[in-house]
């Protein structure tokens, strides 16, 4: 009890001491944090071309190697406006700016390289979906589509696709392309075309809108090159390559335009409050969708191949030659995506959403495949190998547009429906409209693509911008359909009546008895593969009658 | 027929793009749309493609 009496009060009065000493020290710590800011905001005032107080290795350490690495890349590799002079803001600052650029060149150029390799793809998918007498023929085609597409865009394509896209910032602004063709219709104005770039000459010899047109470009041959698979095995070399001059310098970059040059599709949030206005990403509709459309117009002008349908309509298999470059191809193809979907950002600084691009894409591939295989193993019992590879395909075309805008549940929903599109639309095309497309290109690209950019208004998810049905903005949906409507109305009655025109003055299709020869000789003047005994069609029952048929012709047309 | 399926397949495309002008309602823009793409689909994959079967090799 003695002890308690003296303990009390001294624990009482070394709280008070604490709350006494302690109080003041803590709300001078509060204030002066407050006061950090304060000081800063006074800085010395710093002249941003003042010499900085920084300094790289010397050259003696340098001389002595670099082994681990921290030598290189230091302040003197940092580019000085005049090198006789120190380091200054102004030089960081610069070389800031360039570094960025630099990476989005880069990126946005690997990407467009890989884009450029998804012909070899196209090239091998299409020949082994063909017979061998054709092999040297659709290769050809696939090879020179580069050179005719990239010559037609070099000249008025690009101009007419991106000459009033100026203000891309992520590659540095491409200000040059500076002027879009507009009309004012309905209270708005509606962009039609761009006017600047015309053989990328004059203020568009400029680094940024290189790497514009070169990414550009090979999107541009990605759709043409899908056309020549749904028209091989019969289609006349000198048409194809008027035909494809004028998709490339036309048909398709005035649909891009619309998309992606601030043409009128891409005005229609603004304009009319219809969610960001059309949004394809990467593609599906203005790449894949312009495509498959085109190739289903040539399809019909040009007609099935002979002995595909007998006379009472029903259709025989015309199996490719080699399903192991098919499904090479498909691996090439899928590889090359990388490019298309990620590379479509055109940039890494500053678009670090290239990881959800990737993985979206790689996602909706493989549902794609199992869509396909699924379809074909239930209803016909075997997994059919051809069908599962325009499977993955059909799910990388669906997935490219929605890819910037979409989560992985998502894109592994529009890969798989893709699929299941693809099997259904074959069939389709094939027994109900009885269009002969030797490579399911119309299904693969035309249906899927229309399926992507109809997946944008239902499964974006409002991250980046665009927010799809369900997830509350059905104005996009309204967006997405106006496009699909005009890839139907315009896209196509362009490519019908500009191929219809070209039928009725040099003819779009070989001869009868060249088409039964195969066309290696006839239309290229060699084999692709001299050393096979090639042997005329009549394995399938049902073709046998149809290509009797087309041998009278043959006969009478000699 | 052909001409009657191209124009057809125009028409079913300017639908909905003349009808953002004609009305603000979301509702009505969307039947607008899927009405303009039935059209021109009808217009495709009927007038334009039986049109070409007439002539197709595997008929004559």
């Amino acid at each position: 009890m003695t002890r308690c009496t003296w303990l009390r009060p001294c624990l009482w009065a070394a709280i008070v001491a604490l709350l006494v000493c302690g109080i003041p020290a803590w709300a001078q710590g509060q204030t002066a944090a407050p006061s950090a800011p304060a000081a800063a905001a006074t800085p010395p005032p710093l002249a941003v071309d003042a010499p900085l107080p920084v300094s790289g290795p010397s050259a003696d350490d340098q001389a002595a190697g670099d082994p681990s690495g921290t030598k290189t890349g230091t302040a003197n590799d940092v580019v000085h406006a005049d090198p006789t002079k120190p380091l200054t803001l102004v030089d960081l600052v610069n070389q800031a700016g360039q570094n960025r650029i630099a990476v989005n060149f880069v990126w946005t150029l690997v990407a467009g390289f890989l884009v450029m390799f998804m012909q070899a793809g196209f090239a091998i998918v299409e020949t082994g979906l063909c017979r061998a007498k054709n092999a040297n023929h659709t290769m050809m085609m696939n090879f020179m589509v580069y050179g005719f597409g990239l010559f037609a865009y070099w000249v008025c394509g690009f101009a007419l696709q991106m000459g009033g896209a100026a203000g891309v910032s992520i590659l540095g602004g491409a200000a040059p392309l500076s002027h879009e063709f507009t009309i004012h219709l309905l209270g708005h104005d509606w962009g039609l075309w761009g006017t600047k770039g015309f053989f990328l000459s004059g203020a568009t010899y400029d680094v940024g809108v290189m790497v514009l047109f070169l990414f550009q470009m090979v999107f541009m041959d990605t759709a043409l090159t899908i056309v020549t698979g749904a028209a091989a095995e019969r289609w006349k070399y000198a048409a194809f390559a008027v035909s494809s001059l004028l998709l490339g310098a036309f048909t398709y970059p005035i649909y891009a335009n619309w998309a992606w040059g601030g043409g009128w599709l891409s005005k229609l949030g603004a304009n009319y409050g219809l969610g960001a206005g059309y949004a394809d990403f990467a593609g599906s509709g203005v790449v894949h969708a312009v495509g498959g459309l085109t190739a289903l117009a040539l399809s019909i002008i040009i007609g099935p191949r002979i002995g595909k349908y007998n006379r009472d309509g029903s259709s025989n298999a015309m199996p490719g030659h080699d399903i192991v470059i098919v499904l090479t191809g498909c691996f090439i193809l899928a590889f090359g995506w990388f490019g298309f979907n990620p590379g479509s950002t055109l940039g890494a600084s500053g678009a670090l959403r290239i990881s959800t691009i990737a993985v979206d894409t790689m996602l909706a591939g493989c549902t794609g495949s199992f869509g396909a295989l699924l379809y074909m193993w239930i209803k016909y019992g075997k997994p059919d190998a051809s069908m599962s590879g325009n499977g993955l395909l059909a799910g990388l075309v669906a997935i490219t547009a929605p890819s910037g805008y979409v989560n992985t549940m998502g894109a592994v929903i529009i890969g798989f429906v893709a699929g299941l599109l693809v099997c259904v639309s074959v069939e389709f095309v094939d027994r109900v409209l009885r269009v002969d497309d030797p490579v399911g290109a119309i299904s693969v690209h035309g249906t899927n693509g229309l399926w992507g950019v109809i997946s944008v208004g239902l499964f974006a998810d409002g991250t980046n911008g665009v927010k799809g049905l369900f997830y509350g903005d059905p104005t996009q949906l309204v967006a997405q359909l106006i496009g699909v409507g005009t890839l139907l109305g315009f896209v196509f009655t362009t490519s019908y009546v500009a191929n219809l025109a070209i039928h009725a003055i040099v003819g779009q299709r070989v001869a009868a008895a060249d088409e039964l020869e195969g066309l290696d000789i006839p239309e290229m003047g060699a084999l692709c593969y001299p050393e096979f005994v090639l042997k005329p069609d009549t394995t399938h029952s049902g073709a046998a009658a149809s290509v009797k048929a087309g041998l009278q012709v043959a006969r009478e047309t000699a | 027929m052909k001409l009657v399926g191209i124009l057809l397949a125009v028409f079913g495309w300017l639908l909905p793009v003349v009808g953002l002008g004609m009305t603000s309602s979301t509702g009505a823009r969307l039947v607008l749309c899927i009405v303009g793409i039935a059209i021109t689909l009808t217009a495709i994959l009927k007038l334009l493609i039986s049109s070409h079967e007439k002539e197709a090799v595997w008929k004559q």
